[in-house]
């Protein structure tokens, strides 16, 4: 099980906390809420493939604690007719379960854990890459970016644009917020198709959650900063704002976020949505891999640095999950997890060395489409599409196991798909290695 | 509607074969059914877990009367002569810890099968599940320590010497596979030479009644060396649990072995034609008696069973072999 040996004093149990988080789109909330399915479904069979988690007899879901995650609205979602997917995460909440374990009568082990499943979006975990930067460092990066493809498309005339001001300029707020807007557009069709982009920075920016509201301290890279090393400029000025409120913003804003989270955290789930960005092609894969590289930076760090206290102190676990394998034909989904540790195998090489346990997985939360056979006896999936509604026969390509050296691979034309009707809270849902991913969680070996 | 457009450079294409009403139904319960396709291969069957209670019950009962028959001795001894109730207790003392050797060595052993069950169901669910990094290394230590007595050492340690953090899963399992190259060639000829004469025994028995106790008898001592052959000592309870392992995942015959036993069906039908009843219940027995090699084998192996240790090949030539002498003999 997750190492773990602090105590709740309100439920009375050692508690196991697990966060669990994706870039946009990845699937956090159906993946949560399979997982409380599944572990309220325990005494139905719903883990007995899993030795490591077939003490667990019981699992009850708490609503009544401050912040919970909205299992009930996922629910709704999912078993309502025509069913739909949860909503995006947009703030951070927390899955409180209480799990009952059969133990014989000398076992010291304990009869009762509570786990934690602290779900927040994947874009606030891109801010990590923030805590250690300054504003130079910002703007450098976000500099290089826009002078390429393909966010100098999607948002052209933009860097030049940002690149006239002279920091030492003074302020026209007026400017100041349509460019602010620009930026807010920019990261948003950034993140959507085709471009399918996750380094979008700040993270706050498209997901502000409670508290924050990115119009009233807007800040903006700003390439002429650059020119002059740590320039004092005068109050009030384009660059002294932009500076101030992104200090404000790293510093009051994203660093208490993980302070107050992070250490407490025993396992890291990280969804990846590899079927999302392979949608798109080569750019989305290059640049969710370099966000993830951001994202698992901290354990690289040695003993002493803040961030590595935070992070290696206590996490041992990280599961990275490529979800919504039953787009794929059941021969291919095998396939999928060695893609991903292709496609990943630098980043776990990096963390090879390192007092970290990282899994890959490959998982379907919820199976939306049906394995059949077309009239030659060829197999296909048939499903609902989610846009359209109506239901589609395909064949998705068979994927290979490596991923090409330049990440020039692509699938066309994959559609997807909403989720089955049919569902219902009293059976597990039909999933593919949810039960897997939850014995690596906590699974008592 | 069929669109199959052509792949450009990296583009996988996908074929939509119908939208909208032409579509069959999606059948709820079968996406249940899905979620157990594509699952790989066929794992040992997990062993039993608990406290033996009645053997436990019996221990206690007879160390106590042996407890309390000694310190009658020692009591009796001692009125005699005090320097016999001396001899009396250093021989109970010494008895006493050689039988706790014994038993403690002989639990380490049966131990011993049930770690190498685990740690192959283990190693085959690290597989399916593509598992890199620290607990590939964890799998790599585990596996040396059931190995340290192993005469094929030195052979694993040079296959697991390239296997870190930063290796996969199967290549771990394929590392242990070339470590098991040769104890494997060496089960295979042991079980083809085994059943080839426990069928031939069975198809010349002039006494029926003998043949259960026969075939037993044979395939028990096959087991046994083909655990030898792998490095592993039997005590009496290490055995029991090999056997018993054995049954049980026979009891949930795999694809493999119906596989095994399909291929065999028409040589065997073919032989009760040629050969008469008797040749033919050689011909059942000795396939009995490969499944039971097959079981031990796998049984007996850390690593999870890749391709059929025994396949459809072996049991031909093992066939071959009993019709060819059966026919020979009458």
């Amino acid at each position: 099980m997750a190492s773990d040996s602090s105590t709740s004093p309100l439920a009375g149990c050692p508690v196991t906390r697990i966060g669990i988080t994706g870039l946009s789109g990845a699937g956090k909330s159906t993946l949560i809420t399979a997982i409380i399915n599944h572990l309220e479904n325990a005494r139905r069979g719903a883990l007995t493939d899993q030795p490591g988690l077939a003490a667990i007899r019981h699992g009850r879901w708490h609503r009544e604690i401050e912040r919970a995650f909205d299992y009930d609205h996922a629910l709704t979602a999912l078993t309502s007719q025509p069913p739909s997917w949860p909503e995006s995460t947009r703030d951070w909440s927390i899955a409180r379960l209480t799990l009952d374990y059969q133990r014989r009568w000398y076992s010291l082990r304990p009869r009762r854990r509570c786990l934690e499943l602290f779900d927040y979006p994947g874009e606030w975990l891109l801010d990590l890459s923030l805590l250690d930067w300054s504003y130079a460092d910002y703007t450098a990066h976000w500099r290089d970016w826009l002078a390429h493809r393909p966010r100098r498309e999607i948002a052209p005339g933009l860097l030049d644009e940002l690149a006239a001001i002279d920091p030492a300029a003074p302020l026209d707020a007026e400017r100041m917020a349509a460019l602010s807007q620009r930026w807010s557009m920019m990261l948003a069709d950034s993140r959507l198709p085709p471009h399918r982009l996750s380094r979008n920075l700040p993270g706050r920016w498209l997901m502000p959650g409670e508290g924050f509201d990115p119009d009233a301290m807007p800040f903006l890279p700003l390439p002429r900063a650059l020119e002059a090393d740590d320039a004092d400029w005068p109050d009030g000025s384009w660059g002294q704002v932009c500076r101030d409120h992104f200090t404000y913003y790293r510093d009051r804003v994203a660093r208490p976020f993980f302070e107050s989270h992070f250490g407490r955290l025993d396992a890291q789930v990280i969804l990846v949505d590899l079927l999302g960005a392979l949608r798109s092609g080569r750019d989305a894969l290059a640049d969710m891999r370099a966000a993830l590289e951001s994202i698992l930076e901290p354990f690289r760090y040695r003993d002493g640095h803040w961030l590595a206290n935070l992070f290696g102190r206590r996490i041992r676990r990280v599961a990275i999950v490529a979800t919504q394998i039953d787009h794929l034909l059941p021969a291919d989904q095998a396939r999928l997890t060695r893609l991903l540790d292709s496609y990943l195998f630098e980043l776990t090489q990096s963390l090879a060395g390192k007092d970290v346990e990282l899994r890959l997985f490959a998982v379907s939360a919820v199976t939306a489409a049906q394995s059949r056979e077309d009239g030659r006896g060829e197999p296909m999936l048939v499903g609902t599409e989610k846009s359209s509604r109506q239901k589609i026969a395909f064949t998705p390509p068979s994927i290979p196991e490596q991923m090409p050296h330049d990440l020039d691979l692509a699938i066309d034309d994959l559609p997807t798909l909403a989720p089955p009707a049919g569902l219902d809270r009293a059976r597990p849902f039909p999933g593919r290695r949810v039960d897997s991913l939850l014995d690596f969680l906590i699974g008592e070996h | 509607m069929t669109d199959a457009r052509s792949s450009r450079d990296g583009h996988l294409a996908t074929r939509i074969h119908a939208q909208g009403e032409g579509v069959p139904d999606i059948d709820p319960e079968a996406l249940y059914d899905t979620a157990e396709l594509g699952d790989d291969g066929e794992s040992l069957l997990e062993p039993r877990r608990g406290f033996p209670w009645l053997s436990t019950l019996l221990a206690v009962v007879a160390v106590t009367w042996i407890a309390i028959n000694w310190l009658q001795a020692i009591y009796w001894a001692h009125a005699t002569h005090p320097a016999l109730g001396w001899v009396v207790f250093a021989i109970g003392v010494f008895v006493g810890a050689a039988g706790l050797v014994l038993v403690g060595r002989a639990w380490r052993q049966r131990h011993q099968i049930d770690a190498i069950t685990r740690l192959n169901r283990r190693l085959a669910r690290a597989e399916s599940d593509g598992e890199v990094g620290h607990s590939v290394v964890e799998l790599r230590e585990a596996a040396e320590h059931l190995l340290a007595d192993n005469p094929y050492r030195k052979t694993f340690e040079d296959n697991l010497l390239g296997i870190d953090a930063g290796s996969h899963a199967t290549e771990l399992v394929v590392a242990l596979e070339r470590g098991y190259a040769e104890p494997d060639a060496r089960a295979r000829a042991l079980i083809q030479r085994e059943v080839v004469r426990t069928g031939l025994f069975i198809a010349a028995s002039p006494y029926p009644a003998l043949d259960l106790l026969l075939v037993a008898w044979r395939n028990a001592r096959m087991v046994n060396a083909i655990a030898r052959i792998y490095g592993l000592t039997l005590s009496f309870p290490a055995r029991w649990r090999l056997y018993r392992m054995i049954v049980q995942n026979m009891a949930f015959a795999s694809a493999t072995e119906t596989v095994l036993d399909s291929a065999s069906e028409g040589w065997a039908s073919n032989l009760l034609v040629n050969l008469g009843a008797r040749a033919g219940q050689g011909v059942a027995v000795a396939l009995y008696s490969l499944r039971i090699g097959r079981q031990a084998m796998r049984a007996s192996r850390i690593a999870p069973e890749h391709r059929p240790l025994v396949d459809r090949n072996l049991a031909r030539l093992i066939l071959s072999a009993i019709r060819e002498r059966s026919a020979d003999n009458r």
